[in-house]
């Protein structure tokens, strides 16, 4: 890319001025509301002459004198202007919707004039989105709009995250359900997608809407309650064809390490821990070894980390073609994306092929079809966690033997003897695999027919078909399989199949009467069916690592995956009704009436329908008669708006229960091999939807011309009826059962606000994207009025959804502490983790558990800061999650495998902390002890200060003046780098050396308190800061080239 | 025009057909699992009796179960890298630490059972089955319930009692009455022994709970009831009959003793004529749930790591300091690498070798001076731990010699004090280390080898063998103490365990003579019958299979027993630890009703 770029300036430097003709005229594209129109066509009338307005609006092109020039974007009408005298043109476009002054945005199931919305809808461009390179709009996303809270929960390659709209609203038990529940809908050109984001190749993506509050999303009925992302992709424009090509590529390295001990500190480590035994005082089983001694002696001291992460790398690389006549537009594009990780061997590879075409019949029928196709390829050999073991391993082992042969077993003689070398993850690359292909096309084709003016048929048929085939594979004595003979090498080979189909009936009406009523009516019938099935076949035993997975036959052994999810079948149909209506007086008053009913298959008979009713009003104050001498102000809107919505996150046949499956041998010999079924979950034949009504009102603003522009909304949301897990005392048989019994409620504030701060003749432009919000989020009621807390889930009422429950710790016990004494359980040792005795009995026990705090922010917000002269532009992004805990089970241990197992008792190696010592009467970590693996307490360790301030990115271009590109055929090019996670601003995580990033890359992992409690603090659905792969900081350097 | 009519009529006709379809859209129909509805069937009976069997392997051989029936006892501390250290020592045993997975399990059990039962009575099976078919179901289905109630009212005394099937969520649950859960148990073995058959058939093959079985528990629920604050007058004569009549019907049952102590651990006799009861286990992946090359999935036969200590660490340079064993880091090579034969370390259960520094029994230990005191005629001790390690491991060289591979012995754990140790036999070197108990430590302690699975295919492997739960030597130790409670005479007693003693003192190097001289000098006679013997015995006889922790508090001996023994729990235990603690979710989780709170469910003390 780099090479392409310099070969590019060459040529450019060469080509001179000898095409020169005309004049170079330069201009500025707006829409209606003064703001810029990026990606306007500009063309000089008759000649194939043309460019494309930057993101600023601004276009620059070689015109004589007399000549017309076209200007041309989708939703506005065409304009022409003749160039005269000046060198210089503002430009105004004005919507292409009949009747239509102003911006246009894409709601559900159809567009709206901008000043006609009434409902929560933010809209953010592809360009705006594109200021971040990342793999998927998630990533781009991230902290950019108010009210749309993004959270990292991994940082393997192709790694996504978790988003939420507005907050949690259901009760979860666990990450899968939760999202299940609360994830907003995403639909793709008007089709919902489902599936993985990275799916969808940003590159592609034209425009976001995203569908905020109740009364925007209830035409999306069961599915809208966690919010609505529209995605609109990109498609062709009539006029000369545009070719274009986007390209970046760039370098990724780890944020940051985790820092543990180095030789020296962890055999201090290991002597204070036998010192600190206090089970069996004065002894370890856990000293170094003779190796470990020898090689503290000669000075060795290894850093796993810095052996194992490598430099990764990201190209993208996106080919287009689009263009057209007035009835017939095209667009192609094919896009390339690899992402090296900075993991040996992980990457994510994605081909995307996408094409759309509209074509107009005549001026009733138009026909139009986008389909995308993705190819994408993974291969993530050691998986997501991979530092968890590069900081257990001793750094008392020369990484390699004198032979310079990788030292296979570093910690042989200890425990740990049979772990082995990371190394291999590089050395034996072909033992280590864990691949995946997926294939997807998603299709969406539309008919419409316009039977009189304004009465629209349309059909909308919808095509998702997806494939994965993984295959895994371990091989004998490697990093993740320490067996050491072939017959204990495992694969793993899994197929999935998921397809779905979507039709859409819709009827619209749109008319203006006596040019004051403005009506619109849209009317649907929609069917939907989506269904998966996969399958899974472990294989052990393989005669050599080149096998891999390809021929499970060569296996000793193959049995189907036993684990729950990996083989079988889900299907679900939802059938629909919607009817919306549209009124605006007079530009003045607006209202939308909506009123949808879904029926879903995994309900139960009898409750499968619910409708979802939803009313907005509007205000357009700004065209009041009164408002028209404020100068100040440029545009006022007053929105208000409630609905109802709901989700429908329960699996299939949850309503008929399922008996718990597995397999028995009586005895040894094949009669006596049973099939093993207990009944372990109660059919739930009650189940319905659960519902969400919120109410939302929302002020948009427009200050000196539009210099300043903003929003403002405020809602507050009542959840009820939600699908719950309810846990149920055990000696009934069954641990849990669903049921529709929560309520929920929540409100908050989001604020968007666009500023011009500086724009001076001379070009030198700075605006300013500012966004703040929160969201308070309460539980309500729980299984009873009267049942107030579940521990066993961390459900309070009164609390936020999520709380961290569990005893305090108050620092660790000091020598000669009379209170030490005075507990009489547990019997504590000086040293330990001291936990506040909340109710003053002596006893450590359920009682003194407390809630010590939660995951949700206390605000949220981002800022875009965009500069432009000349041709350069500079944009920076920060975002911002402040005033939450972070579990960080690293920090804990509880005997078991969630927490670090053996953290503290000096076993393994582990993340640096300042332990007490009787010369270091800390209260921060407690005394190591080698007798316990499970010291008392533990989980108190892993509840930390979540908050960050973090800068996104920073992004610099330079738009090479178009005049001698011209010369050659190039419209346009923009050659820029990047910084991606460049620094964090603030993290008290980071400062207090606990980690390189305090933004999550897992779930869960919070360990049982067992003298305090037995559940676990935090529920496993929480993002967690694991010791899982790290986070990157990425430089990239990119162009965008138009022909 | 044409071309456009066509294609609203394929809009209209798509909308009709579809509309036709919705009904079809909103059905569910379930493939890849199972509804609650197929144990409605005679395949889901059975089924669901398999289903409970593979619970009970998800208990019986896993860690924190098995250690939970012998920590806390006068038999076993804990081990270097012991987990669950609250069961040991009994410092912070609260309601949380209870170990949940036990009781929920046994209650998910108990119901399925009632489905099974209910379903199973109204039912009327195929002709092509045989004509006992669902008698013989029943029985197992009772049998089980029974079994898992025994288990829990041993553990947790009063608990809640179910015998139908609930389908229905509730919040609300009591406990019963201690004496209408034993009247239960006994009803359910009482009538499952009527059913099942004498020996393993059908699809019941292996070890399973066969009439014999069944005798044996109501057995030992009535001999547990007799020591019990349920009590009945009769429960001991019961006792004693019901298991007397085993014996006498042995061979109809299949039962007898070895000849040989150590032929009962013989992976080959796993299911032979002394296994009375197993939990059952297979190399096979589907059945045995074994994953090759894994450290084990839940329902895995872990047992034979518990008691290892860390073999692979012991240096062969390591010296005696004071009563420690100094084992340096340097200079000092590690001489047994890991091995099938020797085994997979856990570090997790020890012998209790440690000596009283104060008590009754100051200056002794429970394991060397008081179980296996007697090393002459028992030959018990030999066959229960390994206390010998032959080196396998090349090129190891001490001050001493090197070490040569299979043929010279690179740890020795005598259960005697050696002059010289670790280095020497007074002063003759010793290539290896020598670890008396005096040296012995959480650390450093001889293994358990009754449970060793040769058979693995890898070091670290589980074993695939199955667990024994009953051995036909129990009959006679709880006839004896049936006997000794009032059931029969202490001569009766005294005539029980000799039969097992005499049978310890068999070891087949010896002559006919030798072992006949042993065998009569290992004979006890009615007065030597005491309480503390008989637990003595069952240590010798059983020592690490699943029942010490139950034995004791049985036999109301808990508290004293470990205040006598037990260095570590001495401090710590208390009267009411002879009740486990009623999980803390237990009583988190049930919000309505009359039961409500810790008040009404936890046992006292907690």
């Amino acid at each position: 890319m780099v090479f392409s770029a310099a070969v590019l300036f060459s040529l450019l430097a060469g080509t001179s001025q000898v095409l020169a003709q005309g004049k170079t005229i330069s201009g500025h594209v707006t829409n209606d509301a003064n703001q810029p129109v990026a990606g306007a066509s500009v063309i000089v009338k008759g000649t194939s002459n043309g460019t494309t307005t930057d993101n600023n609006g601004n276009f620059s092109i070689s015109a004589s004198s007399g000549s017309t020039l076209v200007i041309s974007s989708i939703n506005f009408a065409e304009k022409e202007i003749n160039v005269g005298n000046s060198n210089n043109y503002s430009v105004k476009l004005s919507s292409s919707i009949p009747g239509d002054l102003g911006e246009v945005v894409v709601v559900g199931y159809g567009t709206q004039r901008k000043k006609d919305v009434t409902g929560a809808v933010v809209s953010v461009k592809g360009e705006t989105l594109r200021e971040v390179p990342a793999p998927n709009l998630l990533a781009q996303l991230k902290g950019r709009t108010a009210g749309v809270d993004i959270v990292s929960n991994s940082a393997t390659p192709g790694g996504g995250g978790t988003i939420r709209i507005r907050g949690n609203r259901s009760m979860a038990t666990s990450s899968g359900q939760s999202d299940g529940l609360d994830q907003p809908l995403v639909v793709l050109d008007g089709i919902p997608f489902g599936g993985s984001i990275n799916d969808i190749n940003p590159d592609d993506v034209a425009s976001l809407e995203i569908l905020k509050d109740a009364s925007a999303t209830a035409i999306y009925g069961s599915r809208g309650a966690g919010g609505v992302i529209l995605v609109t992709t990109k498609k062709g424009k009539p006029g000369r064809a545009v070719i274009s090509y986007d390209a970046y590529h760039g370098i990724s390295n780890i944020l940051g390490k985790l820092k543990v001990f180095n030789g020296k500190e962890f055999a201090a480590f290991k002597d204070e821990a036998r010192l600190g035994n206090t089970t069996s005082p004065g002894t370890s089983s856990y000293a170094l070894t003779a190796a470990e001694a020898a090689a503290l002696a000669a000075g060795v001291s290894t850093d796993w980390q810095d052996l194992i992460y490598r430099q990764g790398f990201t190209t993208n690389h996106q080919l287009g073609i689009s263009g057209g006549n007035e009835n017939t537009q095209f667009s192609v594009s094919g896009n390339y994306y690899n992402e090296e990780g900075i993991i040996p061997n992980q990457n994510f590879e994605r081909f995307t092929l996408r094409t759309s075409i509209d074509h107009k019949f005549n001026s009733k029928l138009r026909v139009g079809l986008i389909t995308t196709n993705t190819l994408s390829y993974s291969n993530t050999p050691g998986g997501g966690g991979v530092p968890g073991g590069l900081i257990r391993l001793t750094p008392l082992a020369n990484p390699y033997n004198t032979d310079g042969s990788v030292n296979l077993l570093p910690a042989i003689g200890s425990t740990d003897a049979t772990v082995v070398s990371p190394l291999t993850l590089i050395t034996k690359s072909d033992a280590i695999v864990a691949k995946n292909r997926r294939i997807r096309t998603f299709n969406s084709f539309y008919g419409e027919y316009e039977f009189i003016k304004g009465l629209k048929y349309r059909l909308n048929v919808g095509l998702d078909y997806r494939q994965d085939q993984g295959g895994s594979y371990n091989g004998p004595l490697t990093y993740t399989n320490t067996a050491t003979s072939f017959a204990q090498a495992n694969a793993q080979v899994n197929n999935s199949e998921a397809w779905a189909y979507t039709v859409e009936n819709l009827l619209n009406y749109d008319v203006v009467l006596n040019g004051k009523h403005r009506i619109g009516a849209t009317g649907l019938f929609s069917v939907q069916k989506d269904h998966q099935q996969q399958s899974s076949f472990n294989g052990t035993g393989f005669p050599a690592d080149f096998v891999q997975f390809y021929n499970l036959a060569l296996a000793n052994t193959v049995v189907a995956n036993p684990n729950a999810g990996s083989n079988g079948i889900a299907e679900r149909g939802l059938v629909s009704y919607m009817a919306r209506v549209n009124y605006g007086y007079d530009d003045r008053y607006l209202l939308t009436a909506t009123v949808r009913r879904d029926g879903s298959s995994v309900l139960s008979e009898g409750n499968q329908y619910f409708t979802y009713p939803a009313f907005a009003l509007g205000w357009n104050i700004m065209n009041e008669s009164f408002m028209q001498n404020l100068k100040v102000i440029s545009n006022l809107k007053l929105r208000g708006g409630w609905g109802k919505t709901s989700n429908q996150g329960i699996s299939p046949y949850t309503t008929l229960g399922a008996l718990g499956v597995s397999n028995y041998n009586f005895g040894l010999s094949a009669p006596g091999q049973q099939f093993a079924l207990v009944f372990n979950s109660l059919p739930n034949p009650d189940l319905k939807w659960q519902s969400t009504s919120q109410t939302n009102i929302g002020l948009d603003f427009g200050l000196f011309k539009n210099r300043i522009t903003g929003s403002v909304d405020v809602y507050d949301q009542r959840t009820k009826d939600i699908l719950l897990s309810v846990n149920l005392p055990q000696s009934n048989g069954a641990g849990s059962i669903t049921k529709n019994l929560g309520k929920t409620k929540g409100h908050g504030v989001e604020i968007n606000l666009s500023s011009v701060n500086v724009q001076t003749k001379s070009g030198f432009t700075w605006n300013t994207d500012v966004n703040y919000y929160f969201n308070r989020e309460e539980i309500v009621e729980l299984t009873t009025p009267a049942e107030k807390s579940n521990i066993g889930n961390g459900w309070f009422v009164g609390q936020p959804l999520t709380v961290i429950y569990d005893v305090k710790k108050i620092g660790i016990w000091q020598t000669g502490d009379p209170a030490l004494a005075a507990q009489t359980t547990p019997v504590q040792f000086v040293g330990q983790i001291r936990v506040e005795d909340v109710n003053k009995d002596n006893k450590i026990d359920g009682n003194d558990r407390q809630i010590l705090g939660n995951f949700q922010p206390k605000w949220e917000g981002g800022i875009t800061n965009r500069f432009a002269y000349k041709g350069f532009d500079l944009n920076v992004v920060v975002f911002a999650r402040m005033g939450m805990k972070v579990l960080v089970p690293y920090l804990t241990a509880d005997g078991g495998g969630n927490g670090f197992p053996f953290f503290m008792q000096s076993r393994v190696n582990q993340v640096k902390v300042n332990y007490w010592t009787p010369t270091n009467p800390t209260n921060e970590f407690p005394r190591p002890d080698a007798g316990t693996d499970r010291f008392v307490f533990a989980s108190t360790l892993g509840y930390r200060d979540g908050s960050f301030i973090k800068c996104r990115s920073i992004n610099l271009g330079y738009e090479i003046p178009s005049r001698p590109l011209n010369k050659v055929g190039i419209r346009s090019l923009r050659v820029y780098v990047t910084a991606v996670n460049p620094f964090i601003i603030y993290s008290p995580f980071v400062d207090d050396g606990f980690g390189p990033d305090p933004e999550g890359n897992g779930f869960g992992g919070a360990v049982t308190s067992p003298s305090a409690g037995g559940s676990t603090g935090a529920p496993g659905r929480q993002i967690s800061v694991n010791a899982n792969n790290p986070s990157t900081r990425q430089f990239n350097v990119g162009i965008n080239l138009k022909f | 025009m044409k071309f456009y009519k066509k294609i609203s009529l394929a809009a209209i006709v798509s909308i009709a057909f579809l509309t036709n379809g919705c009904k079809k859209v909103l059905e569910e129909n379930p493939r890849s699992l199972i509804p609650p509805t197929f144990l409605n069937t005679p395949d889901g009976i059975l089924a669901g009796i398999s289903g409970v069997y593979n619970d009970i392997r998800n208990q019986w051989g896993t860690e924190g179960f098995s250690l939970q029936t012998v920590a806390g006892t006068d038999e076993h501390l804990t081990g270097a890298s012991a987990s669950g250290v609250q069961f040991f020592n009994y410092n912070g045993l609260t309601p949380s630490s209870m170990n949940g997975s036990f009781w929920n399990t046994a209650y998910q059990d108990i119901n399925t059972l009632n489905g099974v039962l209910q379903y199973a009575a109204a039912m009327t099976f195929p002709a092509s089955l045989p004509a006992n078919t669902k008698a013989v179901y029943i029985a197992q289905a009772k049998f089980l319930r029974a079994y898992w109630y025994f288990y829990l009212v041993q553990t947790f005394g009063s608990v809640p009692l179910h015998t139908s099937f609930i389908t229905e969520a509730t919040t609300s649950d009591s406990k019963a009455p201690l004496a209408d859960v034993y009247a239960q148990i006994i009803k359910d073995f009482t009538e499952a022994s009527a059913d099942l058959p004498n020996t393993p058939a059908g699809a019941f093959l292996g070890k399973p709970a066969t009439k014999g079985v069944a005798q044996y528990f109501l057995g030992k629920v009535y001999l547990t009831r007799g020591w019990s604050s349920a009590a009945q007058a009769s429960d001991f004569t019961t006792a004693y009959n019901t298991l007397t009549a085993i014996i006498a019907n042995k061979s109809t049952y299949g039962f007898d003793l070895w000849a040989d102590y150590a032929d009962a651990f013989k992976p080959a006799n796993d299911y032979g004529k002394e296994t009375v009861f197993v939990s059952d286990h297979s190399a096979d992946p589907k059945y045995g749930r074994y994953i090759l090359g894994s450290s084990g999935d839940g329902g895995n036969n872990l047992t034979p790591w518990f008691n290892r200590f860390n073999y692979p660490t012991l240096g062969v340079n390591a010296t005696a300091n004071g009563n420690n064993l100094s084992n340096p880091s340097s200079g000092n090579p590690a001489m047994m690498t890991r091995d099938i034969a020797n085994g997979r370390p856990y570090i997790r259960i020890r012998p209790n070798v440690v000596n009283q520094t104060s008590g009754p029994n100051t200056g002794k230990n429970y394991i060397y001076n008081e179980a296996f005191a007697d090393l002459v005629n028992d030959s018990r001790y030999d066959k229960t731990f390994q206390t010998v390690w032959i080196a396998n491991t090349l090129n190891i060289t001490g001050s001493r010699g090197t070490l040569t591979v299979g043929v010279d012995t690179a740890i020795w754990m005598p259960p005697y004090d050696v002059v010289g140790a670790p280095q020497a036999v007074g002063a003759r070197p010793f290539k290896g280390i020598i670890v008396p108990p005096r040296l012995q430590s959480n650390s450093w302690y001889p293994a358990v080898k009754k449970f060793d699975d040769p058979n693995r295919a890898g070091v670290n492997d589980p074993s695939t063998r199955p667990v024994v739960m009953v051995r036909f030597s129990d009959v006679y130790l709880l006839a004896a103490e049936a006997a000794f409670k009032g059931g029969g005479t202490l001569q009766n007693a005294a005539d029980l365990i000799n039969v097992v003693r005499r049978r310890a003192a068999f070891t087949p190097t010896n002559s006919a003579a030798q072992n006949a001289a042993a065998a009569l000098a290992m004979e006890i006679t009615p007065a030597q019958v005491t309480l503390d013997f008989i637990l003595d015995e069952r240590t010798r006889e059983f020592y690490g299979e699943w029942q010490r922790w139950w034995d004791l508090v049985r036999t109301q001996s808990l508290v004293r027993r470990v205040t006598d023994w037990n260095s570590e729990a001495k401090a710590n235990i208390k009267a009411f630890h002879i009740l486990r603690p009623i999980p803390q979710d237990q009583i988190d989780r049930t919000t309505s009703g009359a039961c409500v709170g810790a008040a009404c469910w936890q046992n006292p003390g907690y």
